[in-house]
């Protein structure tokens, strides 16, 4: 993945780094780092609140099919005058667009036990979730 | 939450995630008034859809029913390998592409229980889970659906060990295709194939045609195309001044009155603006190189990059096709013109192959079969587009020849024979 310059507004980006953590080692992580200008103190507050949301609902789903949420920090940046919320996440491989493309170019179906499998990781991935989120 | 392909991710050990939890902040109350633009994609359930819109605000939906409908699109989307429309999907898309996948009754039936229209009779995610463990649990109960490879002849019918060379070479009248390092010869009298080694140098994913030239045989891989002559075992020549970048990648031969026209392209080059036209003096081919230098570009229709395949030749013109372009087009070689008709495959699916059969135009996609009329002389004209299941069978074949109704298909490993008549009916025979 590569970073993604920011834009003029609000703006989220992405970027993989290597990063040690004491118990596992080294450690291949995703930053995904949310740019929020003000454009009024409402607007700002709604946007931190939003982002920094997501990354704590995120962290708090324990789930094997949940990308983890290892840490989330937000910072204000006065002299850009900008707040940034920073997640720290596990690193995948790649998304299912990506695959589904690749799997249309050489013509590889999805066998109906991978299809299964598909299912079954994501709709238990999001059945937790969405309890948390009812419970909440 | 925002489901659908880009927010579901694999990670390196092969298992699925989930990442982006951005609306779940929102989800406290069980149903919520919709009033974000990013809700208006195509996995969107149809309350959903009818939430976003700017004359219902006040219409509420339920969040999580919403993502059991966008998590069995993005199934049916993996499942079939068909791109999602730019749009919303349309009810009737749903239901055909439901009916083509091909999984078991059990799990269709979940499928369409989870892309029920009305939220309120949708099932839960937690209903999804449990029974998608009966169904993992259960493999004895599943309908057990043949695979469209199993539809094929066994592999060592149609892959008999190579066969030293004959003492009867093949003559120019007998087809000749090159797939891997094997020459293969199919005879359309005797309906024989017969196979020969090629000395190495000479790889295409195949099969590509050959051109004979006497009795050598001209072909192309990538950018690069080759002599292959017949020693004591065929062996493959590479013509350096054949190798163009102009031509891009793979090439498709088409001879009139004794000038071959070379159709290829490629957007990693230049785009296909332009084709080829060659002379080839086929007595003195190794050594006349510098002949083959006359390159002669004509202009076309076509968009940039976008590549040709399958030429076919039928009274005086040739028919091609883009593969990942709309347009079709009959080119005359008499005067260099071309006639153009523009046609989109329906749901997104490009073509996969070509050929003639019954004096009309074929063209396949993954699920669709068209009909071009060839028999007008001013333009050319759409006659029949139909959707078949049976079509995912020969997606990654190259039609071989076509006789007496029956269509020969073969990638380098299998050959299908399929019926397909006059109204554009089909049926995979072999």
């Amino acid at each position: 993945m590569e970073a993604q310059p920011f834009a003029k507004n609000d703006a989220t980006g992405v970027q993989l780094f290597h990063a040690v953590s004491k118990k596992r080692g080294h450690l291949p992580v995703v930053l995904k780092y949310c740019q929020i200008r003000p454009l009024d103190i409402s607007h700002f507050r709604e946007a931190v609140q939003t982002h920094v949301e997501e990354g704590l609902v995120q962290g708090l789903v324990k789930h094997p099919n949940i990308c983890r949420v290892l840490e989330s920090k937000f910072e204000l940046d006065y002299t850009n005058r900008q707040g940034i919320v920073v997640h720290v996440l596990e690193a995948l491989e790649k998304d299912l667009g990506g695959e589904i493309i690749e799997r249309t170019a050489s013509n590889r179906l999805v066998s109906e036990e991978e299809l299964v499998k598909f299912l079954l990781q994501t709709s238990g991935a999001l059945a937790q979730a969405h309890s948390l989120v009812r419970d909440r | 939450m925002d489901v659908k392909p880009a927010n579901i991710f694999l990670d390196f050990q092969g298992s699925y995630k989930v990442a982006d939890f951005d609306t779940y902040f929102e989800k406290k109350a069980t149903v919520r008034p919709a009033n974000s633009e990013k809700d208006a994609n195509p996995y969107s359930s149809p309350q959903q859809r009818l939430a976003n819109s700017a004359f219902n605000r006040k219409v509420a939906y339920d969040p999580f029913k919403s993502d059991v409908y966008a998590l069995a699109l993005t199934a049916l989307v993996y499942g079939s390998l068909l791109s999602p429309p730019s749009g919303l999907w349309k009810t009737e898309a749903i239901d055909r592409t439901l009916e083509a996948l091909q999984c078991c009754r059990s799990l269709r039936h979940l499928l369409r229980d989870m892309l029920i229209p009305d939220d309120g009779t949708r099932i839960s995610m937690e209903l999804v889970h449990s029974r998608l463990n009966s169904i993992q649990d259960n493999p004895n109960e599943r309908q057990k659906i043949p695979s469209p490879n199993s539809l094929l002849p066994p592999k060592s019918a149609l892959n008999p060990p190579l066969q030293p060379l004959p003492s009867n070479p093949p003559t120019p009248s007998v087809l000749a295709f090159v797939a891997g390092r094997v020459l293969h010869f199919f005879d359309s009298e005797t309906k024989a194939w017969t196979n020969s080694l090629v000395n190495p140098g000479i790889n295409p994913i195949g099969p590509v045609r050959c051109l004979w030239v006497g009795t050598d045989l001209l072909c192309s891989e990538g950018t690069e195309v080759y002599l292959v002559q017949r020693a004591e075992v065929w062996e493959a020549l590479k013509l350096p001044y054949l190798q163009t970048y102009r031509m891009g990648h793979g090439l498709w031969w088409f001879e009139s009155d004794s000038t071959v026209f070379a159709f290829g392209g490629d957007d990693k080059t230049c785009g296909l603006k332009t084709c080829e036209q060659l002379k080839i003096d086929s007595e003195n081919l190794q050594h006349g190189y510098e002949q083959m230098e006359g390159w002669r570009y004509v202009e076309n229709q076509m968009e940039e990059g976008r590549a040709y395949f399958n030429p076919c030749e039928f009274r005086g013109k040739v028919y091609l096709c883009g593969r990942f372009s709309s347009l079709i087009e009959a080119f005359h070689p008499d005067t260099l013109s071309f006639l153009t008709l523009d046609f989109r495959f329906p749901e997104h699916t490009y073509p996969c192959c070509s050929f003639l059969h019954h004096h009309q135009l074929v063209i396949l996609s993954r699920h669709y079969l068209v009909q071009i009329d060839t028999h007008s002389d001013g333009e050319l004209a759409l006659l029949a587009c139909r959707q078949h299941p049976q079509l995912s069978v020969m997606c990654n074949m190259a039609p071989v020849v076509t006789k007496e109704g029956t269509v020969y298909f073969s990638n380098r490993k299998e050959l299908c024979a399929v019926n397909i008549d006059e109204s554009g009916e089909l049926e995979v025979v072999s």
